[in-house]
């Protein structure tokens, strides 16, 4: 019985800690968004079902399921840039550290202040446009800030780091004897990729891909800031319904709705890719 | 039947930390168990890597039987390795790592089955196909990845310390199993150890290294009997070398001088008289001898005596102030105590005149 108690022990702060952090939040929205609205966020705690008849409205799916598109585009464009660099990190040497320090650099400065430049960058009469008509590249500016493509730039350059840094600890540890054995058994660079080094470091891949898409599809700084608010996901609605329109149920009920999703995400992701790393070794 | 199957020409290896193996030549025959000996550091493993393309060679040739492969990547060569940490997949069954060769050679999938079912009958694992590698023992994983290696057919099994994972009863054993396998396969193998024992037992040839360089190629028989220099004599097994100077040399055996004593060890074309020269003598060749009756003995102090069961070592040193370790059985040394005075002497054959 003791080493059970003294790993409880050890376990309180963390315990303490996700029960403030995690359970209580999320219960509290659960309550909230079954509750009456009393208007200018005035909680009646009776139930009512008004805050999902609110959210299942076309309008708010709509939003959602935008979101989840460019939170994924946004996941998978940081896959791809993201696993060869990370590939190229843990195999660069003395270097490594230096080009760690790099990828981590951008977290020293505040995410706001860091979209800003990207705004002088893609606005109209930004650097970028300036540049391409100079060079005589385009006769007049493509409009870049304030689209969908804004709001990709935005969650590649704020996430990839989220994206590099599990897989490079999974490259990292990677045994470089397990490539040794498959060049030896006839299997080229493709292959040995393929078969080898992809399906050992998936986990870091799994890992990466959650850290970016997850913050991703609830964000709402970016959109802000680089569309302006003319273009919102799901976390500006749910922003605005809390601070804007103090309609807390709603708020709640979308929060609600958007976890549930992105736990089903998760799910499908990790179905899909254990049942492929699995099927790719067969 | 004495058919070359690996060359090595001229070949040297350098790192920036040295020279790892210096103007190399060996040829490995067909159907041969060859065994490459060393201290860690001799290069050895290099040599090895060499063979299979994990490694280039600064300069040189090194021929896979008609066909230079020294500059080719690994997967482009007809060689297999079994390596010491085994590297098994994680991700895959022990079925999936044997397969794995046949599947990059685009085999069908009955033919692959039915060969690995066959590999993996050879190593005594047949029921363990569906399992995965961490629910293996250690030595259950050395069968996989023998296994794994052999079932491609490989002209040349490459083996960098198989053995050096497991215990010492697994590994007598392994020893046995991999001797055998090699004799019912008929493939060549290259097997890469620093333990003398496990060379003398398995291999047809040994080849010694040290320092990058070859320092003895031989029967196991001729390595132990006949050790060239003081390297080899001293590695492999325990010797007794000796210094001394040439006083005649006659034609079956050399008188040489050690202090004011004189000794005689086996004939050597190369020697004459007046040579300062080096000759070993294993411990169980070296003999007491009851009185100074006969010619060519030394007499030296007991030092220390070792009893280790069906044997006991005695350490003597002889007045000139030469380390001698005597290895002897037989009731009339239960008396002889540490500081007695011992006479000391040999078989002029047993005494191997080394090179230096």
């Amino acid at each position: 019985m003791k080493p059970i108690r003294n790993a409880y022990a050890l376990l309180s702060p963390a315990i303490v800690w996700l029960t403030l952090f995690l359970v209580v939040p999320v219960a509290l929205i659960t309550v909230i968004s079954f509750s009456t609205d009393g208007g200018y966020g005035l909680i009646i705690y009776e139930f009512s079902l008004d805050a999902y008849i609110q959210a299942f409205d076309p309008f708010y799916l709509q939003i959602i399921w935008q979101s989840v598109v460019w939170a994924f585009v946004s996941t998978v464009i940081c896959l791809v840039v993201g696993y060869p660099f990370a590939y190229f990190i843990a195999h660069s040497g003395k270097w490594k550290n230096i080009l760690l320090i790099l990828v981590m650099i951008p977290f020293w400065s505040n995410l706001l202040i860091r979209l800003y430049a990207w705004v002088i960058l893609l606005n109209n009469e930004g650097v970028i446009n300036q540049f391409l008509l100079s060079i005589g590249l385009i006769s007049e500016p493509i409009t870049m800030l304030y689209t969908p493509f804004s709001i990709v730039v935005g969650m590649v350059y704020g996430f990839l780091p989220f994206m590099i840094l599990p897989i490079y600890a999974s490259i990292e540890q990677l045994d470089r004897r397990y490539l040794e054995a498959a060049e030896d058994l006839g299997a080229g660079p493709v292959s040995t990729f393929l078969r080898v080094t992809l399906p050992i470091t998936m986990p870091g891949v799994i890992a990466g891909v959650f850290m970016t898409f997850i913050p991703a599809v609830s964000v709402f700084v970016i959109t802000d800031l680089l569309t302006g608010n003319r273009l919102v996901m799901i976390g500006n609605v749910i922003r605005d319904a809390f601070v804007v329109e103090m309609n807390w149920q709603l708020g709640s009920a979308l929060s609600i709705l958007l976890m549930a999703l992105v736990l089903l995400s998760v799910l499908i992701f990790t179905r899909f890719t254990s049942s492929r790393s699995k099927k790719a070794t067969r | 039947m004495n058919e070359t199957m690996v060359e090595i020409k001229q070949v040297t290896k350098a790192f920036d930390e040295g020279i790892a193996v210096n103007n190399l030549n060996l040829t490995i025959r067909a159907k041969e168990f060859i065994t490459i000996l060393g201290p860690s550091g001799c290069g050895k493993t290099t040599t090895l890597r060499m063979i299979a393309g994990f490694e280039t060679p600064t300069s040189g040739e090194i021929w896979l039987s008609d066909k230079e492969v020294g500059r080719l990547e690994p997967y482009q060569r007809d060689v297999n390795t079994v390596f010491q940490s085994y590297s098994l997949f994680p991700h895959m069954t022990v079925f999936q790592n044997v397969a794995f060769g046949l599947k990059m050679k685009k085999m069908k999938k009955d033919q692959i089955a039915a060969k690995v079912k066959e590999a993996l009958a050879l190593v005594q694992l047949e029921s363990f196909a569906d399992r995965s590698p961490k629910q293996l023992s250690g030595g259950q994983q050395q069968r996989v990845a023998i296994a794994r290696a052999i079932v491609n057919d490989p002209k040349v099994l490459l083996l960098d310390e198989p053995l050096g994972a497991l215990d010492l009863k697994l590994r007598k054993q392994m020893q046995l199993e991999l001797k055998q396998l090699q004799q019912r396969l008929g493939i060549t193998f290259v097997y890469v150890t620093h333990d003398q024992e496990e060379a003398l037992t398995m291999s047809d040839r040994i080849v010694v290294m040290n320092k990058g360089e070859i320092e003895q190629l031989g029967t196991p028989q001729e390595i132990y009997e006949h050790p060239r220099t003081p390297f080899v004599a001293s590695f492999i097994g325990e010797a007794n070398v000796l210094s001394g100077e040439v006083q005649e040399v006659q034609v079956d055996h050399v008188v040489v001088a050690i202090g004011d004593m004189f000794v005689i060890a086996n004939h050597n074309p190369d020697v004459k008289k007046g040579d300062e020269i080096l000759f070993s003598i294993r411990p169980e060749n070296v003999q007491f001898y009851e009185s100074n009756a006969t010619p060519f003995t030394v007499s030296a102090t007991l030092q220390e005596i070792i009893y280790a069961g069906a044997i006991i070592k005695f350490i003597c040193e002889t007045t000139s102030g030469q380390r001698l370790i005597v290895q002897a059985s037989g009731d009339r040394l239960r008396t002889v105590k540490e500081g007695d005075e011992m006479i000391i002497g040999w078989d002029a054959k047993h005494a191997i005149v080394l090179s230096a």
